[in-house]
């Protein structure tokens, strides 16, 4: 750390600290998992994953919450608190002038775990139960969500604490609807990350817009409830949504990711290889999430196989 | 007295060398903290970023010949 510290002070002179910064994140990329890999996990049970898991990546993460936890919700603790890991330490190493942007991304956290903590407040979840299913990567600290979480004693109380937030406006206006407030919040983060970002991740953030407007899209076809559009974006999905349901979506979601990816193998002085990373770290974390609450669940192979963004 | 001639000689020699020295000294920078970066995440990409990283020397070899062929004319 103390050597990453001397080396930010001399960044601003040049920009080869992107070979840095990009370098590492495309070898980190390189250790994500491989789709044989998804492919022998789906073939396996859910002590059989916690195993495989544990002689990989998230061997610390499977250690420090293996006494507490057991079967799926290890797992799955130990996803979410691998996933802010990994983000923590890109933005410990990423370039200051690339911070900026890459917060932006990482905001996303922050509405996130709000909603998880009003939602788990909502239906009575346990303090740890909603502790573990927090990613503190963004701007609001563990220990800030922390304390909202231990200290507030019902939806209302949680608002309050967010008083210093930009978020407040939102939460104290919808306090009384939850669904509301939560798309206002998504509504609220894609404007501001719309607004704010460089050509690279607007681009990208353009794109996932136009895929969650899809989903929407796709959703009140289905259900025949009216989902309003997030925002408006440009871009244009060519996918026709006479598809089956879970076909479209993960193709939806493919785009993304395979936007993603291309991302990361770019040898560019910019922040589109740590962007493509994250976005190919969340989606090995959510298919391995996928997996492990399709096989407890006892949902059939083919099933989870189709479900899987790979 | 030196004259002229061998001043000009003497001078695209060390131009010669210091650009060669220069254009290897700006590659290796790329190169050094790309294999820094390898190297932080995957310790076992050291012999290989180690490699790449002296190659661009390669470079300073050529000016040097350059720079002896210059002042062979001398």
């Amino acid at each position: 750390m103390k050597s990453q510290r001397k080396y930010s002070k001399i960044e601003k002179k040049g920009s080869s600290g992107y070979a840095y910064t990009n370098t590492r994140v495309r070898v980190m990329k390189s250790k994500l998992l491989k789709p044989e890999d998804m492919q022998r996990f789906i073939k396996m049970s859910v002590p059989e994953i916690t195993r495989s898991l544990q002689e990989m990546e998230y061997k610390n993460e499977i250690s420090d919450l293996g006494l507490k936890f057991k079967g799926a919700s290890l797992i799955e603790y130990a996803l979410n608190k691998n996933l802010e890991n990994a983000f923590s330490k890109i933005m410990a190493f990423a370039l200051k002038k690339s911070r900026g942007q890459i917060m932006i991304y990482l905001r996303r956290y922050d509405v996130a775990n709000i909603k998880t903590i009003l939602r788990g407040k909502k239906s009575g979840a346990s303090n740890e139960q909603i502790i573990n299913e927090i990613v503190a990567s963004g701007e609001l600290t563990r220990d800030f969500l922390k304390k909202v979480v231990e200290e507030s004693k019902d939806v209302k109380g949680a608002i309050e604490f967010f008083k210093s937030t930009i978020y407040y406006p939102i939460l104290a206006k919808h306090a009384d609807d939850i669904s509301k407030m939560e798309d206002e919040l998504d509504k609220f983060y894609y404007k501001m990350a719309v607004g704010s970002s460089e050509k690279h991740l607007h681009d990208y953030i353009s794109l996932e817009i136009a895929v969650k407007n899809y989903l929407n899209e796709l959703r009140s076809k289905k259900t025949n409830i009216n989902v309003e559009k997030l925002s408006d974006s440009k871009v244009r999905l060519n996918i026709p949504f006479d598809k089956d349901s879970i076909d479209a979506r993960v193709y939806a979601k493919k785009m993304l990711v395979t936007k993603a990816v291309r991302m990361v193998n770019m040898f560019k002085r910019d922040v589109r290889p740590v962007l493509g990373y994250f976005v190919a770290k969340e989606n090995e974390v959510s298919n391995l999430r996928i997996l492990v609450r399709g096989k407890h669940s006892g949902l059939d192979e083919s099933i989870i196989q189709k479900e899987l963004v790979v | 007295m030196v004259d002229l001639g061998s001043s000009i000689v003497a001078l695209s020699a060390g131009i010669a060398i210091a650009g060669a020295a220069l254009a290897a000294a700006w590659a290796e920078k790329e190169i050094g903290t790309a294999a820094i970066g390898a190297m932080a995440e995957k310790e076992e990409t050291f012999g290989k970023g180690l490699i790449l990283t002296v190659i661009p020397e390669t470079i300073v070899i050529f000016g040097l010949i350059v720079a002896i062929l210059i002042i062979g004319k001398m």
